[in-house]
């Protein structure tokens, strides 16, 4: 696989508890930048960054705009706002109509994920009740990045990864348990890799 | 500088030479996005043909303007921001005989409409002068109409209970068979204009400055900009109210905004106009 400078998770419904999954069992010096749209109501409190936080070492905290990216950090997009990507070292927000009624969009996320990054990008697709992300985990694919979606046997929600399934962008359907052990070999990417491609 | 950048740029500049519009300082990957959507609208699979047709027809020009300034907001949209605004804020007001806000970027208009509302339960309404500006017309045209989906209402509601609402939020508005409309008693009391933070200049001498979630379609040096123009149209201790989602702190050099409440978006300026202008 290629260095990977970022990864970047896409979850709706039930995707709180698989994402505490994969958090619970990543080691806590996992340097590679995770970046993640929850799909979440528009006016939801904070209440679920601590939970996250209290899953892993990593630091976790909500997205803001403009904000740098740095090693050993979830960024969750914020509800009410689009998150994406400006350039391959910063977040930007906005608050765009919702895309496939959503707002974060997966979808608006990974697009701009597959433009900064190209081919060092890691996409993950996890349960959903819509398909939300799958064009966007498109572009990844396109663009050369690496593309997961949780396996939808496993997932309590199928549609979203089945969606993108269907549209023959997949590289590999793994479970969370897979998907978990395959984020912690990329750990041996080094910083020094993480440091250039995030310039 | 790839292809895709540079056809960018070149369509920018045919937009600002043409048309007067300087976008070239706004965020690339929210302008990219409306491109796209352009192009789709008109069915151009090339970008750079899109350069030519915004040169030669101002629908498609119109159109990219147009979508420039779409964005999508709520009534009291982060209910807690504007509970600081009925509480600490118009304390603060409270002490003026006369205040001026502005609300810089109102769009279609549902933050400002709620800004009034905000004053008129405080009983601050007949010492407020309240401007809106948008540099789009069409945006303009909309918040000056304020009419609304009532699809949406439900939402509005949720909200105006949430920042703390203490009358009835219908009584603010006609009702229609598909929309709802700001009653004229209060349209009347909003001066909206046209205002571009991209080139005009300084506004004064404000109290309180809105401007949330606008700064985030601009670039670092366009909001560094925008940021000091806000500062030098504010009134000694003016409050400055940008989105929960937006930073000041980290890249404004001058001492000039110090937090008022912590993560709520709002910031107070510390330089009296007077001492900034010796």
């Amino acid at each position: 696989m290629n260095r990977m400078d970022c990864v970047v998770i896409g979850a709706s419904s039930g995707g709180l508890e698989a994402i505490l999954r994969i958090l619970s069992e990543l080691q806590g010096d996992f340097v590679i930048p995770l970046v993640m749209v929850l799909h979440i109501r528009e006016n939801s409190d904070d209440r679920f960054i601590q939970v996250l936080a209290a899953a892993t070492r990593l630091r976790v905290q909500l997205a803001s705009d403009k904000t740098c990216l740095e090693r050993g950090t979830l960024y969750v997009a914020r509800p009410g706002y689009h998150l994406h990507f400006n350039h391959p070292a910063q977040l930007g927000l906005s608050i765009d109509p919702p895309v496939n009624h959503s707002r974060p969009s997966i979808d608006l996320l990974f697009e701009s994920a597959a433009v900064c990054f190209g081919p060092h990008v890691l996409g993950i697709l996890l349960t959903g009740a819509n398909s939300d992300g799958s064009l966007g985990l498109q572009q990844i694919h396109e663009q050369g990045g690496h593309t997961v979606v949780q396996c939808p046997r496993e997932a309590l929600m199928p549609e979203m990864p089945e969606s993108a399934i269907a549209l023959d962008c997949v590289d590999e359907v793994l479970t969370l348990g897979q998907i978990t052990a395959m984020l912690n070999c990329l750990r041996g990417n080094d910083s020094d890799q993480l440091r250039r491609g995030g310039a | 500088m790839s292809a895709t950048d540079i056809e960018q740029e070149l369509f920018l500049e045919a937009i600002r030479l043409k048309y007067g519009y300087d976008f070239r300082h706004y965020n690339r990957t929210s302008l990219d996005r409306r491109l796209s959507l352009v192009q789709q609208q008109f069915s151009v699979s090339d970008r750079a043909d899109l350069i030519t047709m915004a040169l030669r027809q101002p629908d498609v020009a119109n159109e990219f303007i147009r979508q420039m300034s779409i964005v999508h907001t709520d009534f009291f949209r982060d209910p807690d921001t504007f509970r600081y605004l009925r509480e600490e804020v118009s304390d603060d007001l409270q002490s003026y005989p006369y205040f001026k806000v502005w609300h810089a970027g109102c769009a279609t208009g549902e933050e400002v409409y709620s800004v009034l509302i905000t004053l008129i339960e405080r009983g601050l309404n007949k010492r407020a002068q309240v401007y809106a500006t948008d540099f789009n017309q069409h945006a303009l045209e909309r918040a000056t109409q304020g009419i609304f989906e009532r699809s949406r209402w439900a939402g509005f509601e949720d909200n105006y209970r949430a920042a703390g609402g203490s009358a009835s939020l219908s009584d603010y508005f006609d009702f229609r068979e598909d929309t709802v409309q700001v009653r004229p008693e209060l349209r009347r009391q909003i001066t909206f204009a046209r205002h571009n933070l991209v080139c005009d200049g300084v506004f004064g001498e404000m109290n309180l400055i809105m401007c949330r979630n606008v700064m985030i379609y601009f670039d670092n040096d366009l909001k560094q900009r925008v940021l000091h123009l806000f500062h030098q149209s504010l009134a000694h201790r003016g409050v400055l109210c940008i989105g929960r989602g937006e930073n000041i702190d980290l890249d404004v050099e001058l001492d000039g905004f110090s937090e008022l409440v912590p993560s709520s978006g709002l910031f107070r300026s510390n330089t009296y106009l007077g001492e900034a202008l010796q």
